[in-house]
């Protein structure tokens, strides 16, 4: 018999092994076009997926993502898995990460499907992208995020169209049941 | 940078005396030499060679790049033919376009990408569109069309199959409705065989002014001609791509997959287009090329050696990633969008600010841009330096020397037909059965992802006809149909008569939708060439392709072959012993002399006479029914007599533009009452369009009848025009049946040969054929 | 005196361009490719532009959130304002949209979100029907209410949206939704595949209160001639092209040179209309 398993989140962090033609188009558009872009020093762009249900031990689980192109592919990209809250996020110190999630759109249903066809486990699965924004020294990088996330007018907002899109954002420690959870600020 | 100042040899000098261990230890490097290759370069240097030099030709003596296997065979291809102005030989075949399009030229080109898609289905499919529209786009062509002739394995076999097929599809459409170019058409067939080995066979389409046409090479005259190198900044991808083609599936394949940037290939295009233009009108002669499999080295070395010139590269002025890369992975990398110019040394700096200053490239991409690397000699060699340091120093001969390798051929024994079975399937069920099937279920969904309409030239869309068929010019009315044809079942059984029906197919596909078939292209997609079976099954099939093609060239001119323009050789298609079918792929292109007349395969008007022209219903052998009804064997391709398909195609094009006909759709795969099944789905269902179809009046057997897969046309003709189609068709000795008619009820009704009634509805039709696809895409197999 | 000129804006990535400006110089209009390395000032000498489809920046964070910062949308947002044309076409849709050039007023208001459909996700290419709707629309002034037009879809991201309730549903009522996805009859389209996307109130595009500004994603140009038409539609439409291929085909059995062209020339497509509409808005002013 498995051990009893609780209800969990697992989250998976992956990012192209190779330069990320997106993060590098919206850095150089942020730091061009936009007054709070102007002191972005990096942008990182992960996909993140927020799975939620009973997982077997983190080998286990992360060979599960590693095998299914329908969470990532090895070939082309890497991925950190956090199955505890003490887990980290790919962040470095400073960094801001901002979550951007279509609403009402953000479940996989055909990975929901492998995993059950594969675990006999129902668990779902949610998707969203991670970008996580780096300032140079002295800008004040709350403030700038949160100008830079969610989309107002021409010169204002990026990241997040909050008319089909929600966002959460998070410093340091980011929550892992993420997506999940309503928008509260959010912020760490 | 600190990067080594002194260039490596391959080897060490015990090594050096020993070809065996020198190919170890290039092999253990990632570089592909057989022993006697080892010692043919040594001979062709006179000296050891450089590890740079050793990648080089370990790229160009693959299979892949080198054709070594095959180059010999080749020849039995027709490839001359009055229309035809440049045949294989270059990146892409050229064909004149009569009037009112004399003064522009078709630009065609067929390759594979086939390994790489196995092993990432999206980024292996993209650079496959990527790598087909650059070799249309370098001959100084507008792109205007791209097909997909796909192979996968079984859908209901593994998730791995399901993933490429999706995953191949997601990568053209990406890639191709990003650049802008429209997709029209090619097929899928769904089979165990490509289980390991898929296929993904891309073909390009392309327009160019006649006297605009630019060729791949250093042009004449005394120069000094600049080698200019423009697009994505060179880095590490697809390192050993070639040679990676050129062997099986397997270990460590990491690094070999270029990454596509069809977001800088369009703006490459739309710089390359203000380009073509200064040249034209200024009258500056130039060569261009496409950096494709060996990268830099292979470009600039062909571009010079085809201008029977050398060339002297300074690597260090190629614009590259920012960290180090080391010269002979920058030489030889496989970096994908980018293109070598040969230019006056006067334009060089005019057109490196065109592409950087007035397109800014390094926007769009960072790092991209244009470089003037070299420039071509006359002393007959190809040399590279590194800050000084010789790379490469050959001559130029070496280069183009090209290998040649004799392969023992083993022919297989002659196939025999099927033989009928005592067990008869319902009609009905067998049908719906039949529709429902990976091999008939209908493409739509997966027509759904492409943009087929880009550029607004498009007039007959993939899937509204037998070809696809769009404006050559916007403003003119002369059209160009597409279509491509090739069974694995039917070459896997026979590769000589499978390869006829390739060819036949895809010429009567263009001819149903009114079109002269003009050219040619076809890539040969086998196994090992060491397997003598392989290489029988290749020979084959070239004498199939070869004789067919031969047969069916009037059209276009009389008696004149239909000219092979471009191909492609994909070798190694295969898995320990499990090789892919043969699977040779041809598309046929041919002239719309009119576009009001070229011809749909959809129902058009109920009263509507229905007629069946072509081959008897006498043979079940090869037919889907067999082996998907039935669920047996079902034996050799059915029969082909060449000179009458010659004529049921002149019969086809005559109907379409003497307008005798409203429709016109071949009988292949399925047999007759798959045909009209697709007849009716492919009229909007708010005409309420139908069929009343007496099967009796063939007078064969109801299976026979239904589901034969002889080739033939069905064709829809008012009752006006009948008489005229008949008389076409008497005239050229060919056989012709009236069916029925259109109907205004929307259902396929049908009287059996034994005078029993049998109706599907359309509804029901349309159930059975949409759901294989969307199954397969939203994981609803078992 | 020299006519009207517009603008057809080339951002990088855009692939749509050479048609677009075919159908502009079909109704007569005097127009250009504006690419986007031009000065922003330039932009000021022209009448009326479009964006026209295509992948901008490859719809890189989202689609046209990076043209949407260019300057010359700012440029374009200035001559919005003093009343000039700007007609967004699918991807020009969505530059529009993030913008917040309609419905106007500066912010944004909208987002053209990623399909909804039954069964698959993703790019969807197919024809579709949309219907005229009442409005002040300059594109659409010279069609009356509920007339039909064929013209097709291809995105990924058409599903007009909004966060404020009942935002869409007010625009529809303030006139500002000038075409809608119908059925062939002209029936509102109540589903999928009608409504290729799962748009609200099945709007296929949006205009501003002044209505010199839409954002439709259908695209016109691939509809200028009624040769261009799909087999696979029914409808009027489907009717007149048919009837105009076996006028032409009539023509051409008597005359084999004025084939074609003829024929071409005779037949304007439903897409035609719309920019008849732009063309006879600049006329008049």
């Amino acid at each position: 018999m498995t051990p009893r398993r609780t209800e969990r989140s697992v989250q998976a962090w992956i990012e192209l092994i190779a330069a990320d033609p997106e993060a590098v188009s919206a850095l150089a558009v942020a730091r061009t076009h936009l007054p709070a872009g102007e002191g972005l020093a990096g942008l990182r762009r992960f996909r993140v997926f927020e799975l939620g249900g009973r997982f077997p031990p983190r080998r286990e689980t992360e060979d599960l993502l590693h095998r299914s192109t329908r969470f990532y592919n090895p070939h082309k990209e890497r991925c950190m898995v956090r199955m505890e809250p003490a887990d980290p996020a790919p962040l470095e110190p400073g960094e801001r990460a901002v979550l951007v999630f279509e609403r009402d759109g953000e479940r996989r249903e055909a990975a929901e499907r492998w995993w059950r066809h594969q675990t006999g486990e129902a668990v779902t699965v949610r998707e969203g992208v991670a970008f996580v924004l780096r300032f140079e020294p002295g800008e004040p990088a709350a403030e700038r995020t949160r100008d830079l996330s969610v989309l107002r007018d021409r010169l204002h907002g990026l990241l997040c169209n909050p008319h089909s899109q929600e966002h959460r954002t998070a410093g340091a420690e980011v929550p892992l049941r993420w997506m999940a959870t309503p928008a509260e600020g959010g912020e760490a | 940078m600190s990067l080594a100042a002194h260039v490596p040899p391959a080897w060490s000098a015990e090594e050096a005396a020993n070809p065996p261990a020198g190919a170890a230890r290039l092999r253990a490097r990632g570089v592909s030499l057989e022993p006697d290759e080892v010692t043919l370069l040594m001979e062709l240097l006179g000296r050891a060679p450089l590890w740079p030099e050793a990648v080089l030709f370990g790229i160009l003596w693959s299979e892949h790049c080198s054709y070594k296997s095959t180059r010999h065979l080749l020849g039995r291809l027709p490839t001359r033919a009055p229309q035809v102005i440049l045949g294989p030989g270059e990146d892409a075949g050229v064909v004149a376009l009569p009037a009112p399009c004399e003064d522009l030229a078709l630009v065609l080109a067929h390759e594979s990408h086939n390994h790489p898609s196995q092993v990432l289905p999206v980024e292996g499919a993209a650079t496959g569109v990527g790598g087909i529209v650059r070799d249309v786009g370098c001959m100084g062509a507008e792109l205007v069309g791209v097909l997909d002739a796909l192979r996968f394995g079984d859908p209901r076999g593994s998730v791995h199959a399901r993933d490429v097929a999706r995953g191949v599809v997601q990568g053209i459409a990406d890639y191709g409705n990003a650049l802008g170019v429209p997709n029209l058409g090619g097929d899928v067939v769904f089979d165990r065989g490509f289980d390991a080995n898929c296929l993904v066979n891309v073909m390009a389409v392309g327009v160019a002014p006649r006297d605009g046409v630019l060729r791949s090479r250093v042009p004449e005259g005394p120069g000094p001609w600049a080698l200019v190198i423009v697009g994505k900044p060179t880095d590490e991808s697809g390192f050993g791509g070639a040679a990676f083609a050129s062997d099986e599936l397997g270990g460590e394949q990491r690094g070999a997959v270029q990454l596509p940037d069809p977001f800088l290939k369009r703006v490459l295009h739309v710089a390359n287009a203000e380009v073509f233009a200064r040249l034209r009108t200024r009258g500056i002669p130039a060569g261009f090329k496409d950096l494709g499999a060996g990268g830099v080295a292979c470009a600039t070395s062909e571009i010079a050696a085809a201008g029977g010139r050398g060339a002297h590269v300074r690597l260090e002025k190629l614009h590259r990633v920012s960290r180090p890369v080391p010269p002979e992975v920058l030489l030889c990398a496989e970096t994908q969008e980018r293109y070598c110019w040969a230019v006056p040394e006067s334009f060089a700096a005019e057109l490196c600010a065109i592409y950087e200053h007035e397109f800014e490239l390094g926007s769009v991409t960072p790092g991209a841009g244009a470089s003037v690397i070299g420039v071509a000699r006359d002393d007959g060699r190809y040399r590279v330096t590194w800050h000084g340091e010789t790379v490469v120093d050959c001559a130029v001969e070496a280069i183009t020397a090209g290998r040649s390798v004799q392969r023992p051929a083993r022919r297989r024994a002659p196939r025999v037909p099927y033989k009928p079975h005592r067990h008869v399937a319902e009609p009905h069920q067998a049908l719906l059965r039949l529709l429902g099937s990976f091999h008939l279920g209908s493409r739509e969904y997966l027509f759904r992802h492409y943009d087929s309409e880009v550029q607004g030239r498009t007039w007959l869309r993939p899937g509204e006809a037998d070809a696809a068929v769009i404006r050559a010019h916007p403003e003119r009315a002369l059209g160009i149909a597409l279509a491509v044809g090739g069974n694995p079942y039917w070459c896997g059984c026979d590769p000589e008569l499978g390869a006829r029906h390739a060819v036949a197919e895809a010429a009567r596909n263009v001819a149903c939708a009114g079109g002269r078939p003009w050219a040619l292209t076809d890539c040969l997609n086998f196994g090992h060439p060491e397997d003598p079976a392989v290489m029988g099954d290749l020979e084959a099939t070239l004498e199939g392709l070869a004789v067919a093609a031969e047969s069916l060239g009037n059209l276009a001119a009389h008696g004149q072959p239909l000219p092979f323009v471009s191909g492609n050789v994909s070798l190694y298609n295969q898995v320990g012993e499990k090789a892919i079918p043969a699977s040779p792929i041809v598309m046929c292109a041919g002239v719309v002399r009119d576009l009001s007349a070229a011809t749909g395969l959809a129902l058009r008007r109920a009263g509507d006479f229905l007629v069946l022209v072509g081959e008897p219903r006498d043979e079940l052998t090869g037919s889907t029914y067999v082996r998907e009804v039935l669920g047996v064997d079902a034996g050799a391709p059915p029969s082909l007599d060449l000179a009458r398909e010659a004529r049921l195609q002149e019969l086809a094009v005559l109907a379409a533009e003497g307008r005798w006909v409203r429709a016109a759709h071949d009988v292949s795969d399925g047999g007759l009452a798959v045909t009209l099944a697709e007849m009716l789905l492919a009229a909007p269902a708010e005409r309420g369009l139908g069929l009343d179809v007496d099967f009796g009046a063939l007078e064969a057997e109801p299976e026979l009848t239904l589901f034969s897969e002889r080739p033939g046309i069905v064709f829809e003709v008012s009752p006006e025009r009948a008489a005229r189609l008949f008389q076409g068709a008497r005239e050229r000795s060919l056989l012709a049946w009236p069916l029925g008619t259109v109907s205004a009820h929307p259902a396929f009704r049908a009287r059996m040969p034994g005078g029993e009634a049998m109706e599907w509805g359309a509804a029901e039709l349309a159930e059975a054929a949409g759901s294989p696809l969307a199954r397969l895409w939203n994981e609803e197999l078992e | 005196m020299s006519g009207p000129k517009v603008a057809v804006v080339q951002f990088p990535g855009v692939n749509c361009e050479a048609e677009t400006l075919r159908a502009l110089q079909r109704v007569g209009l005097v127009a250009e490719v504006f690419r986007w390395t031009r000065a922003p000032a330039e932009l000021e000498a022209f009448d009326a532009c479009v964006l026209p489809g295509g992948f901008s920046y490859q719809d890189r964070v989202r689609a046209g959130a990076l043209a949407a910062k260019h300057p010359l949308v700012e440029r374009l947002a200035r001559a919005a304002e003093r009343g000039r044309p700007v007609l967004g076409i699918c991807n020009g849709a969505q530059v529009l949209v993030e913008a917040g050039l309609v419905p106007g007023g500066g912010t944004v208001e909208l987002a053209l979100a990623r399909n909804r459909m039954p069964g698959r996700s993703g790019y969807y290419a197919r024809w579709v029907h949309v219907r005229v709707e009442r409005s002040r629309c300059v594109f659409t002034r010279a069609l009356a209410p509920g007339t039909l037009l064929a013209l097709p879809v291809a995105h990924g991201e058409g599903r007009f949206t909004s966060g404020t309730p009942g935002r869409i549903a007010a625009l529809a009522r303030a006139g500002q939704t000038p075409l809608r996805y119908a059925d062939a009859d002209g029936a509102l389209a109540t589903g999928f595949p009608a409504n290729p996307n799962g748009a609200a109130g099945a709007v296929a595009a949006v205009c501003n209160a002044a209505g010199n500004v839409l954002a439709m994603m259908p695209h016109p140009e691939r509809a200028q001639d009624l040769g261009q038409l799909s087999r696979a539609i029914g409808g009027a439409w489907a009717d007149r092209r048919d009837e105009a291929l076996e006028r032409a085909g009539e023509a051409a059995g008597r005359d084999a040179a004025s084939a074609g062209p003829a024929a071409h020339a005779e037949s304007p497509g439903p897409g035609l209309l719309l920019f008849e509409g732009l063309r006879l808005h600049l006329e008049e002013a």
